[in-house]
């Protein structure tokens, strides 16, 4: 009997010992259902309730605008998500403030750096799968210079990468996050996710190779407040960086439509019938 | 971040060299004869009832197929640790045992740091076979896998996760036996693989006005152990062995990479290993 727990004990050793240590990712947001909406939308386009998505659009979009997720290049402002999602880019793609490339080495704040097939942040050496966070402390109402989570939120991002690169969903929370956005005061609350298309670097085992932006599918999930107005609801849209157009997926009784601004006069609808151009003015559109 | 787990795994190892090159030993034989038999790296166990007691370990058995020992010096290390050892069979000419024990540094007894709640964990296992080839020469052979855990935090900056730096050996003993009282071994021992697994997670400030940071979440990388393996990480030690009937000693000289007996740690560096160890036995 002894002999057969001492065999037991050599065998849990080794099994318990053999057992591999390694990071576990987090679950990753799905958002290809909402990518195949605005790349495939449902429903088709009627000149009958022109009006109505119309409305609908310019809903969303001067909410997003408020919320300074759509970039107000006359203010200067930027919303502490672009910032973390700024700094993410960076920080893998070895752009931007706080990071610098040397050679096929990437250091970020004689921090982080590759070799061969590991990454080596701040001396710990780390390969394969992973995650990175980026943790933004919202500046606050009153543009405090140093940070104070407690008073003012942050925002949150996580981006999973693999040996190839990082994955195209980064996702994260707003909590409590107080920023100043053209002068009024904002309190984000809630879940945000972005598909960055191919922004994200890729990484062969060598180097990273920047990411070409294309596409960048935000959503919004949770609480909005703009001054005194307090907004809850569930909004999405995409930017085409190719041709800086702004796209919103509306909905239809039949579906989803997909209404698309480059320019205050080149605007429409993607619709499952084919894209239309509408002479917003006027109150007209024609299939392109 | 200031330290990290690798780091820290080396001091531990270095703190082990340190005593045990103090005097460079390997545990030492026994008398020989029939009924008592050498029991390092190989398949044979202490006699019931008997003690052990030398300049780097204590052992008793409790039955002629169970032993226990521990090694004293890493006591003063804060580094707690216990052997069982099993002899699952035998006959005139075969015998079989197995292995294991486990050795706990917890950093923060060490250090004296209460920031720190870092533990390594060490797990030797052992499979060993010898046969008795005539009535003066012995030939064993022990695979050891032994796996490291390493757990906890290490630093004042965030750097948290766990590690492991795990290795498979064997190591062959062949014994010849001049007399009663002095025989010959020649042990060698060859690293057959290295795995590395761990994880961890690092946090450093992004810019420079301390409102973003960045945390990477990553497994352990594997560059500082690329050169130990089979074939190139090898030692060969001769030794001479001394048996009365109580008092043993062993001395010897060997090359190649040293390892850090009981945790089986090997030295990436070749160099010349001495042995010794002394110790009495009834």
């Amino acid at each position: 009997m002894g002999k057969v727990v001492l065999v037991l004990v050599l065998v849990g050793a080794t099994a318990c010992m053999n057992a591999k240590m390694e990071v576990e990712l987090p679950d990753s947001p799905d958002m290809d259902p909402l990518v195949d909406e605005y790349d495939f939308p449902e429903a088709p386009f009627s000149i009958d309730i022109l009006n109505d998505l119309l409305a609908d659009a310019m809903d969303v979009k001067n909410l997003m605008a408020s919320l300074g997720l759509i970039s107000s290049p006359e203010t200067g402002e930027d919303d502490p998500v672009s910032i973390a999602l700024g700094a993410l880019t960076a920080l893998a793609s070895g752009s931007g403030d706080g990071t610098e490339t040397e050679g096929q080495a990437l250091v970020v704040e004689g921090g982080l750096e590759t070799q061969g097939q590991s990454i080596t942040v701040a001396g710990q050496e780390y390969e394969g799968d992973g995650y990175i966070e980026v943790t933004r402390v919202c500046p606050g109402w009153d543009d405090e210079l140093s940070p104070n989570p407690d008073k003012n939120g942050t925002i949150s991002l996580t981006a999973i990468f693999h040996d190839t690169g990082f994955e195209a969903v980064v996702w994260g929370e707003a909590d409590k996050c107080r920023y100043r956005f053209d002068n009024v005061h904002v309190l984000r609350d809630g879940e945000g996710y972005v598909h960055t298309g191919g922004a994200l670097p890729t990484y062969d085992g060598e180097q990273f190779t920047k990411g070409e932006a294309e596409e960048l599918l935000i959503r919004f999930v949770g609480d909005a407040t703009l001054g005194k107005d307090t907004f809850h609801g569930d909004y999405d849209f995409r930017v085409l960086v190719t041709n800086s157009s702004l796209e919103i997926s509306l909905d239809t009784p039949d579906g989803n439509v997909v209404y698309y601004a480059i320019s205050e006069t080149e605007q429409g609808f993607i619709a499952s019938d084919g894209t239309w151009i509408c002479n917003i003015g006027a109150k007209t559109c024609e299939k392109k | 971040m200031r330290e990290e787990v690798g780091r820290t795994g080396r001091r531990f190892a270095a703190a082990f060299l340190l005593a045990a090159t103090a005097l460079a030993s390997t545990p030492a034989t026994a008398y020989h004869d029939k009924t008592s038999h050498v029991t390092e790296y190989t398949a044979h166990n202490m006699s019931s009832g008997e003690w052990k007691i030398g300049i780097w370990q204590v052992g008793f058995a409790p039955w002629d197929w169970l032993m226990v020992d521990t090694w004293h010096f890493p006591w003063l290390l804060s580094v707690s640790n216990i052997g069982l050892k099993a002899r699952f069979w035998h006959d005139d000419t075969w015998t079989v045992s197995g292995r294991t024990g486990i050795f706990k540094l917890d950093v923060a007894k060490l250090t004296k740091d209460e920031n720190t709640d870092m533990v390594f964990k060490v797990v030797p296992t052992e499979l060993a076979v010898s046969q008795r080839l005539s009535p003066d020469w012995e030939l064993s052979l022990a695979g050891i896998y032994t796996g490291v855990v390493a757990s906890g935090s290490a630093d004042e900056n965030e750097v948290e996760g766990a590690a492991g730096e795990s290795n498979v050996q064997a190591v062959f003993t062949l014994e010849w036996r001049w007399s009663h009282k002095w025989a010959m071994l020649l042990r060698t021992r060859h690293l057959l693989s290295v795995q590395v697994s761990g994880k961890g997670s690092t946090t450093t400030d992004v810019g420079d006005d301390g409102f973003t940071t960045m945390t990477f979440h990553g497994n352990a990388g594997t560059s500082d152990v690329a050169d130990l393996g089979f074939p190139e990480t090898f030692s060969i030690v001769p030794s001479l062995a001394y048996s009365s009937e109580v008092f043993n000693v062993e001395f010897g000289l060997g090359y190649g990479n040293m390892n850090l007996p009981g945790i089986n740690f090997p030295v990436p560096v070749k160099t010349w290993i001495p042995t010794f160890d002394m110790f009495w036995r009834w």
